[in-house]
């Protein structure tokens, strides 16, 4: 689980950052309205899946990956005690949003190469 | 407020929908409310205050769909994209709520609060300071 301060986050979530729960495709089944989901991907090839009713932004994943890879752990309701374990794209995080937890930061992606 | 008053751009992830703040803005509130999560995926929304007659919609206004939360607050999002752009309780309020997150021009020093503390998400903690109401910014 990750916060992620890339301005494609950013923007699709219209928040300060994004927190991202990895998951296997398998772990996920929509119970309902996978219908009413609709995706944009970025320039970046960077997915995300939103509710068209309410715009909800639930699940994203990259090119090459056919279903998604992480839940918007914002969007559980059962209750989630996991720890977000670093930031990502921390360059691009907007300037009225301090990081203050000890957690470890990338400037881009956490397997970028330095 | 935002004491520069400088002109504000902002703009959904898909461009489809761009704006234009003038004049003076702010506070900007982080709420951490159910909906604003939901809405949002994200741990909290963060929305600045801004006078209606501030905000100049460039391109998109008309695109702009309204989800009405239960609450009664309204949300208006980017069909294309996503996005929320803009909140507001009552449509004859003579301020509406734009999604910081939206902005393009960097946002400079601004008053900042938390509202509805009492639902965030067990994951995130508040450490920047800014003074924290257990629900509305009255609470």
């Amino acid at each position: 689980m990750s916060h992620c301060h890339c301005v494609n986050c950013r923007k699709a979530h219209a928040a300060a950052f994004s927190t991202n729960l990895e998951i296997h495709p398998r772990q996920l089944t929509f119970l309902r309205g996978k219908d009413s989901l609709r995706s944009y991907r970025t320039d970046s090839g960077s997915h995300t899946a939103f509710c068209t009713t309410c715009g909800s932004t639930l699940v994203c994943w990259g090119d090459g990956d056919p279903d998604p890879t992480y839940v918007c752990a914002a969007t559980l309701d059962t209750e989630f005690h996991g720890k977000p374990e670093f930031h990502i794209f921390v360059s691009g995080r907007v300037p009225w949003h301090e990081i203050r937890d000890q957690l470890p930061r990338f400037e881009r992606n956490s397997d970028d190469p330095i | 407020m935002n004491a520069s008053e400088k002109t504000l751009e902002g703009s959904c992830l898909c461009q489809k929908v761009r704006y234009r703040i003038t004049g003076k803005v702010g506070p900007l509130t982080h709420c951490h409310c159910t909906h604003c999560r939901k809405t949002h995926g994200a741990a909290f929304a963060s929305y600045l205050d801004v006078p209606r007659e501030n905000l100049t919609f460039v391109s998109g206004e008309k695109d702009l769909v309204t989800y009405q939360a239960e609450s009664g607050t309204k949300r208006g999002f980017c069909p294309d994209c996503g996005a929320v752009i803009t909140c507001w309780g009552d449509d004859e309020s003579k301020v509406i709520e734009i999604a910081a997150g939206t902005l393009d021009t960097p946002l400079g020093k601004i008053e900042a609060h938390h509202i509805w503390v009492r639902s965030r998400v067990p994951w995130y903690e508040i450490r920047d300071g800014f003074s924290q109401h257990p629900e509305g910014s009255q609470s």
